[in-house]
């Protein structure tokens, strides 16, 4: 379904289910970590704030994963979008203009998300502890 | 569609056409006096659901005027404080609840069938059953106000103050048992409307022709399988807690209240765009027809109403700013905030472009909709600020929130739903509202809203706090509050207006002439005045508006030329088609009148509100009698055998009246309602984690606490064995030995309750005390969800016996064994989880 030469409604929410997983693994990851460090209420002691660094690698590595399977989903959605004979607005009743309607929506669906994932990474470049 | 015109057609007899009529009109005929209330038909139950709707909005709206008319002076004694927390609880709570949710699923029930071109939604008597649970839900809740006894904890029901029983009575019970009776209504209807969009389209729309309306339908429905479970997960938490003791929120004990505010606003926050986005959806229909041009950037509105439903799951911390979270886990959810405002903003883009390239007709829904643009552009550039965390702390709980939020909703819900009343007013009842009134009413709405909110802005910066029930004097809001005041009333004054103009006798004013606005898009076929059968033949559709589009279409649609022109069998018909490309695949007979859907609810009701007063004896018997009354509904009105296999529909086509498997509506239905399920138990499972994240040690406690590993084991190993004998009984059943289907039926049936048994035999074995701490409490909650899919797997089972002994349950008609497995599918997921985190994850972090 979601590998396909016919564009779906799976192909079409793939982009941005996957910003929604690295969404989770950034928050999650960034959360377990800080809430182990903190338990013992380091806030109160005036010790130094514990890092981040274990999150961060997490989600340098999710973010580059999300995205390339983001590329990838884009790359498959312009083959959709490409190979027909529909013309926009795609508002026939033809396979190619139901083709290349979800396979342009998917683009900038596709478009969207990679937006939203390097917006969703970007505090982990800036915030370095658990502050 | 000249083509069904130059063929010599059946269709060209008019008296086969008045006989077909009379025919359709007798089987879709609205039942009079007292039968009246038994109606499930679209028509009448999307009517009852937005009157009910309104009702409650003009409730709620009177609350909101009893808070303004207390903040008028400082030191005002016009309300007590502690009635003061129940007006602001109960506005919030009706307003969000009761009309907001609620007049979404209301409108799609009236207009999303004849914008398709089908007669009715696949399950007419779940809409039903969804709106008698509504309305006895929301007139608890509401009426709880006038015994003194509303929920005073604010909308959101932050605990500990609303889990100490001293400090809130059953105030917070009416809301939690309340609602979630609610939120089970609203689940259904999201059901409803996924499949209606998905497989009850008119041959030949394709996906890249459906109506737009139908994408946000789509997006909407299919946020709230994810966004209302967390928060029925969340209530059974809570009400565990306030009834049982156990300490899901009592820091003491181990709990934390933050759990709760997590679960609240992973509901809460995309709970604004399942408000916001049906409204727009109503501007996409709304706007086109006015410019009378096609919509402008079709699949930009598509990326703009999906990639909004994705990205309204990413913003639920940014109502929990100055919890103390660290700053990097705000951060992520600041920047999906900001990123959240780029498709939002696409679609007013869209419109605004749709308008300049057409040729605006000026009327009262298109100022409606202008307003709405303004309205909301202003609270979307409050919401950039307040996505800002270090704005947010300065704001946060304050009368800039109040603002802002009463900018994106009144803008974005409230407005755009006054455009939809005036557009679709003719379409659901014959006639047009006035002009004139309705420009009085949109302009006292628009002056009086922006007088009593704009001025809070400048409230909240000075630093009024929301929710306070008086002020000193001098401190810099008297004015400002004043001024408000005078805002509201005046709105309320607008509101009255439109008000009359709804409910004034029009008797004696003339029809409003078919298609009164020259839309373009199928409901607005539909006569004046209207008839009974939703649409006179299922159109043939190949463009996005076809009554502008496609030639002869509103001539071939009146003399039947389209399939189902008939009702030959006296049986409620409409076609269903496949998902992307709306091929017919079946002819399905949907049910008819009954009063058995108002008693299933009312039964169901019953037992929410004696759970309320604790009357547990009560609870059990109304629990038993609603099981019983969904079970006879079922059996008598669901996977009915036709009386042929194949019927004739029209245009040469023969289709089959039953179908099973994944070609049958029911298996959506179970497939999306599981989906839904899955969410809730999702929630569950992260208040585990959660819980093991802010515990050093405690969570899982250290070696040799319960549940253990044996009973689990156990459990999983009888529950694998359960489903692997429904599997068994399916094929026993496709190879006609009904003997088999039943023998594995009842093998699976009493390995399931055998599973069940054992996994919570190993809590109660290892002697979790659920009241002592957070830890047994967790594992009890999810060990005792997961054995109650079980139980109600087992009732699925017995039926499918039931319904196989009855010869209503055979090789060639097996639609529940079909559904029945995926119920089970799901089950065995469930339970390999609960044993997985309740018996593995212990030792893996020892």
């Amino acid at each position: 379904m979601i590998a396909s030469t016919r564009a779906n409604l799976i192909t079409l929410i793939t982009a941005p289910t996957i910003w929604a997983i690295h969404f989770l693994v950034c928050y999650l990851s960034a959360s377990v970590n800080c809430a182990k460090a903190l338990t013992d209420a380091r806030v109160f002691t005036g010790a130094d704030w514990p890092d981040v660094t274990g999150a961060r690698i997490a989600i340098a590595i999710a973010t580059l994963a999300a995205l390339a399977a983001i590329a990838w989903s884009s790359r498959q959605a312009w083959g959709h979008w490409a190979d027909g004979d529909a013309e926009p607005p795609y508002d026939d009743a033809t396979f190619d203009d139901r083709q290349q309607f979800l396979g342009f929506a998917t683009i900038l669906l596709c478009g969207l998300s990679f937006i939203g994932v390097i917006f969703v990474a970007l505090p982990a470049v800036f915030i370095g502890d658990c502050r | 569609m000249t083509e069904a015109t130059r063929v010599p057609s059946p269709q060209d007899d008019p008296e086969l056409r008045k006989a077909q009529e009379a025919r359709l009109e007798k089987v879709w005929e609205t039942p009079s006096g007292l039968r009246y209330w038994s109606a499930v038909n679209n028509s009448e139950v999307g009517l009852w659901y937005t009157a009910t709707a309104l009702f409650f909005f003009l409730f709620a709206g009177v609350l909101g005027l009893m808070i303004r008319t207390q903040l008028a002076v400082p030191g005002n004694d016009f309300l007590s404080a502690t009635f003061y927390n129940q007006v602001f609880t109960l506005h919030g709570t009706a307003m969000m609840f009761l009309f907001a949710v609620p007049i979404f699923e209301a409108v799609a029930i009236i207009i999303l069938p004849e914008m398709l071109g089908a007669r009715d939604l696949p399950f007419p008597r779940l809409s039903a059953f969804g709106y008698w649970s509504f309305l006895l839900g929301g007139v608890f809740v509401c009426g709880s106000i006038f015994f003194n006894a509303a929920p005073d904890g604010g909308w959101f029901m932050y605990p500990p103050l609303t889990t100490d029983e001293k400090q809130t009575g059953i105030g917070a019970d009416v809301w939690l048992l309340g609602l979630s009776f609610i939120e089970v209504a609203s689940i259904a209807a999201a059901v409803e409307l996924i499949v209606g969009t998905l497989k009850c389209r008119p041959p030949g729309m394709r996906i890249n022709l459906m109506p737009l309306y139908a994408w946000y339908v789509l997006v909407v429905a299919g946020m709230i399988l994810f966004a209302f479970p967390p928060l029925i997960a969340g209530d059974i938490l809570f009400e565990l807690e306030r009834m049982f003791d156990w300490p899901f929120f009592d820091p003491k004990r181990g709990g934390d209240p933050l759990l709760w505010q997590h679960l609240f606003w992973i509901f809460g926050h995309p709970e604004v765009y399942i408000v916001f986005l049906p409204a727009i959806a109503l501007l996409a229909m709304i706007v086109p027809t006015f410019a009378q041009r096609p919509i402008l950037g079709y699949s930009w509105i598509v990326l703009a109403a999906v990639g909004t439903g994705f990205l309204s799951f990413g913003l639920w911390v940014h109502h929990m700013f100055t919890t103390g979270l660290p700053a990097i886990s705000l951060a992520f959810f600041s920047a999906a905030s900001e990123a959240v405002a780029i498709p939002t903003g696409v679609q007013i883009f869209v419109f605004l472009a749709t308008l300049l390239a057409g040729r605006v007709v000026y009327s009262v829904p298109m100022l409606f909709a202008i307003g709405a643009l303004g309205i909301f552009v202003f609270g979307g550039l409050t919401g950039v600020m307040v996505a800002l965390a270090p704005f947010d702390w300065q704001a946060h709980d304050t009368y800039f929130v109040v603002a802002h939020l009463h900018y994106t909703l009144v803008g974005g819900m409230f407005f755009p739903l006054m455009a939809g009343l005036y557009y679709f007013y003719p379409f659901a009842m014959d006639r047009k509202l006035s002009d004139k009134l309705g420009k009085w009413g949109f302009w006292l709405m628009f002056v009086g809203f922006n007088v009593t909110f704009l001025p809070m802005h400048i409230t909240g910066l000075r630093g009024m706090p929301r929710r306070v029930f008086t002020y000193a004097e001098g401190l810099g809001f008297d004015t400002l509050n004043m001024v408000s005041t005078v805002g509201a009333f005046t709105f309320a004054a607008g509101v009255l207006v439109v008000t009359w103009d709804v409910l004034r006798p029009k008797g004696k004013e003339p029809y409003a002439k078919r298609n009164p606005w020259n839309a373009g898009t199928l409901e607005w076929l539909s006569e004046s005045p209207g008839k009974d059968w939703g649409v006179r033949t299922v159109p043939v559709v190949t463009t996005r508006y076809p009554l502008w589009q496609q030639p002869n279409f509103v001539r071939d649609y009146d003399e039947g030329r389209f399939y189902l022109p008939d009702a030959e069998e006296g049986k409620r018909e409409t076609l269903i088609t496949s998902v992307l490309d709306a091929r017919p695949i079946q002819c399905l007979r949907v049910p008819g009148n009954t009063f058995m859907t108002m008693g299933a609810a009312f039964l169901t009701g019953g037992a929410f509100i004696a759970a309320t007063f604790y009357q547990w004896t009560l609870t059990i018997g109304f629990s038993i009698a609603a099981l019983i009354s969904i079970l006879i509904w079922l059996w008598r009105g669901t996977a009915v055998i036709p009386e042929k296999k194949e019927k004739d529909v029209g245009l040469g086509l023969k289709l089959p009246l039953y179908v099973s498997g994944p070609d049958s509506v029911g298996w959506w239905a179970m497939f999306i309602t599981m989906i839904g399920d899955m969410s809730a138990f999702a929630s569950l499972i992260f208040g585990y984690f959660f819980y093991w994240t802010i515990h050093a040690s405690a969570f899982p406690p250290a070696a040799g606490a319960g549940p253990g590993q044996f009973w689990p084991a156990v459990a999983l190993v009888l529950t694998l064995a359960s489903w692997g004998a429904m599997l068994l009984a399916r094929r026993a059943n496709a190879a006609e030995r009904p003997g088999g289907l039943r023998f594995w039926l009842t093998g699976s049936a009493v390995l399931a309750v055998a599973g069940g048994a054992a996994l919570l035999w190993g809590p109660h074995a290892t002697g979790l005390d659920p009241t002592s701490h957070v830890y047994p409490a967790t594992v009890w909650v999810i060990a005792i969800w997961t054995a109650v899919h079980l139980g109600v797997g087992v009732v699925m089972t017995l039926y499918c016996l039931a319904r196989s002994i009855g010869a209503k349950l055979t090789a060639e008609h097996d639609i529940d064994v079909h559904n029945v497995l995926l119920y089970w599918h799901f089950a065995m997921v469930t339970m390999a989880v609960t044993v997985a985190v309740l018996a593995l994850f212990p030792l893996a972090v020892r």
